[in-house]
């Protein structure tokens, strides 16, 4: 009775839905502050509840509008759609103790695959919405998604290969000594890295690559026509999803606590310790996130799909290539 | 989804075939700080023809020109527009000063002092218009810190004129306020600092790699076009037509001052862009030369200007922020102007910007929008307006008040 409770309540409170929305709204937040402190602007203030959390709030109790010319079915679902796969991806991230509360064997294709309903449920809202501004959005982001979509699963089969294992989990926890085994793998997991944060920037449709948004020439691209409630959701789907990657990217290419560590340890300070670790490394992903989008100007889509088809795939590629090479002859 | 219609809605031409559907940006729109309707006819993301609607920001100002004194359309006159509202000010005031053939007899000093003035709204005109060029290619860091340094200019103007944005500084006859040598020592340092951010804005607009590719080769407009188009000011000094009324037909003291007209000969919005920055040095280096001269220059800033005119009739062209500003005026000898006409910079450049829109993609539209630094608070004054029902209609002014009248009555419809 009690192993089904403590069950629960992992799922609803920690490192559940609670924990995941408070994470959410703080690393929010935090990539609102130091976009601004780039750009020499205060940036919101760190409140008993913090201003994205108000901004969702604030959006719920909106007037929520359902234009005549859209598809009303596909209009009202997509958004809920949109949170559902978001959440869903949420809790594959491996908050304490190298384990996410859902692990199975594979779930790095199966998180891949979320992503991709995740740009499948944007095009459809472009579609839905029967607005040019949103059907141009819709297509940009379709565009967008089918580039980053390969850099980035390439990006995750790096430390597959290099580590030997399909679950998140093992990954980040065998991480660490593979490295220390290896070496050399350090440079193409490096670049990796910096090629998955480029794919996740142009997932979350952050500038450079917000061309999806675009809100000086399409006022919002396939977010138009929507308001209140409805657009509530797409926001907290994106914050959610922004925490969501940052966990994952975290957990794949930083690695967790290694296994000799966990065996010496308490069971309650290593309960302690990785959750704190987890934090600091979302953090950092983050910021990094946020001076991405501080220090460039948003791309067009076809200079979106050069660089990505043209550079970052074969990028991936090589450097995959030589995580084999090493893993395989070092 | 909205497809290609019969009817055409742009101001100009013939109903388009091309194009899967249209995008309209504006009356109101993220782009335009300013009123205007614009139609792309699209196919995918390629712009296949533009229609342009003008008329959203009609004042009839210079209908209310015709019925006040000479006086008092020296306020009208920098009310045509914010940024730019000392060049249309200064001009009126020269064509006032030529109608009564009293502009050789204003002091030097006051020609100085317009000058300084009229400089230091470009430099603030041309750090705003980069700054939201930035702003439209998200490059939001950039931006934010160009209207930071802005401040340092503003402050400036405010200490010399009184004012951040309406100066009301030249007045028929002279300068209405003077600068003592204390706070001229003190203004160059200002100017000084400014130059140096400058110059930073200069290396990181040129060196950053999103905002280039943004900018270069986007929506070229070569020379001939520009000349075919009758570009004016910046956008035809990228495109390598090297036309500045203040070198080529000087006025005021420009040709006493030490400074370079500013060429480029890509002929697209990067070079836009290097125009003006490089123009805010000229300008920068204009206003720190005036100020030494004011130093060392004591003396009367205004002379007497009468309140009736002769009859006379004078065009006078100045160079504002945004090109060539030409300005022309009937007196009759009474205090009341007889006719008065503004051409102002944006409606010369409007016919080269809708030829540069086509073929370009939608994620173009606002850099190249913002490349002529449209400002419709200037443009627009003509009392043509047309109706939906495809008939060209001219409208007095007591025509449009009578349905004024009509409308706040009875609620009838305007237009």
């Amino acid at each position: 009775m009690t192993d089904v409770a403590i069950e629960i309540l992992k799922y609803l409170i920690f490192p559940g839905a609670f924990f995941i929305l408070l994470w959410t709204v703080f690393l929010s937040w935090w990539d609102r502050k130091a976009y601004a402190k780039l750009q020499n602007r205060i940036g919101p203030p760190l409140l008993w509840i913090p201003q994205p959390l108000l901004d969702v709030i604030k959006l719920l109790a909106k007037e929520d509008i359902t234009p005549d010319e859209v598809d009303k079915y596909g209009f009202i679902l997509a958004p809920v759609g949109l949170l559902l796969v978001a959440l869903t991806t949420a809790f594959f991230v491996p908050v304490y103790h190298n384990w996410g509360i859902v692990s199975f064997e594979g779930d790095v294709f199966v998180l891949v695959f979320l992503l991709a309903i995740f740009g499948a449920l944007v095009l459809l809202m472009g579609w839905f919405s029967n607005n040019p501004y949103s059907l141009v959005g819709g297509g940009r982001a379709a565009a967008q998604e089918l580039a980053f979509e390969i850099p980035l699963g390439l990006a995750f089969v790096g430390p597959i290969i290099l580590t030997g294992k399909f679950r998140i989990s093992e990954i980040s926890a065998t991480m660490y000594e593979r490295v220390i085994d290896y070496p050399a793998s350090l440079i193409p997991l490096a670049i990796l890295f910096g090629i998955a944060l480029l794919s996740v920037t142009a997932l979350l449709e952050k500038v450079p690559f917000d061309t999806p948004l675009d809100e000086m020439s399409i006022v919002g691209g396939w977010t138009a026509e929507y308001s209140g409630r409805k657009y509530g959701f797409i926001t907290l789907a994106e914050l959610v999803l922004e925490f969501s990657l940052a966990g994952i990217l975290a957990a794949l290419f930083f690695g967790g606590i290694p296994t000799e560590f966990v065996e010496e340890m308490d069971k309650e300070a290593i309960y302690v310790v990785s959750t704190v670790l987890f934090l600091i490394k979302t953090i950092i992903i983050v910021l990094l996130i946020a001076m991405i989008r501080g220090l460039h100007g948003r791309v067009r889509i076809d200079q979106l799909m050069t660089m990505f088809w043209r550079w970052l795939v074969p990028l991936s590629l090589i450097c995959v290539v030589a995580i084999m090479g090493i893993v395989t002859y070092m | 989804m909205v497809t290609v219609e019969e009817e055409f809605d742009g101001a100009v031409g013939t109903p388009p075939a091309a194009g899967d559907y249209r995008v309209i940006v504006g009356p109101q729109h993220p782009t335009h700080k300013e009123p205007m309707r614009w139609t792309f006819y699209v196919t995918g993301e390629k712009i296949e023809a533009v229609g342009l609607r003008l008329g959203y920001n009609h004042r009839g100002i210079e209908k209310a020109f015709e019925q006040r004194t000479w006086l008092q359309n020296l306020y009208l006159a920098e009310r045509l527009c914010g940024i730019c509202s000392n060049a249309h000010q200064l001009a009126y005031v020269n064509v006032c000063e030529k109608l009564a053939n009293l502009y050789d007899e204003v002091p030097e000093r006051a020609k100085y002092l317009r000058v300084l003035v009229h400089e230091m709204e470009r430099i603030h005109s041309h750090l705003l218009y980069y700054g939201v060029l930035a702003h439209d290619a998200a490059f939001d860091s950039f931006w934010h810190l160009v209207w930071r340094d802005r401040e340092i200019i503003m402050d400036l103007c405010e200490k010399i004129t009184g004012n951040r944005v309406n100066y009301a500084f030249p007045t028929m006859g002279g300068a209405r306020r003077d600068v003592t040598p204390e706070q001229a020592r003190e203004y160059i340092q200002d100017l000084k600092i400014l130059r140096k951010k400058v110059e930073g804005h200069k290396k990181w607009a040129e060196k950053e790699r999103t905002f280039y590719v943004r900018l270069k080769d986007v929506v070229p407009l070569s020379r001939e076009k520009a000349l075919k188009y009758c570009a004016v000011g910046p956008t035809a000094r990228a495109s390598g037509v090297p036309w500045d009324v203040r070198k080529d037909d000087p006025f005021e003291v420009w040709d006493k001052l030490d400074w370079k007209r500013v060429v480029y000969h890509g002929c697209d919005l990067y070079d836009t862009m290097r125009v003006r920055i490089d123009e805010t040095f000229q300008s920068i280096d204009q206003c720190i030369q005036c100020l030494e001269w004011l130093q060392d220059n004591p003396g009367d800033i205004r002379i007497r200007f009468p309140a009736r005119i002769p009859p006379n009739e004078v065009v006078h062209h100045v160079e504002a922020q945004r090109g060539e500003d030409i300005h022309y005026g009937r007196s009759n000898g009474t205090a009341q102007p007889d006719r008065y006409k503004i051409r102002a910079p944006t409606l010369a450049n409007l016919p080269s910007l809708c030829y540069r829109l086509k073929g370009a993609y939608v994620a173009d539209i606002p850099v190249a929008i913002r490349s002529i630094d449209p400002c419709i608070g200037c443009c627009e004054r003509i009392a043509i307006v047309k109706t939906d029902e495809r008939k060209v209609m001219l409208m007095t002014t007591d025509e449009i008040r009578a349905r004024g009248r009509r409308f706040y009555k009875h609620g009838s419809p305007i237009f």
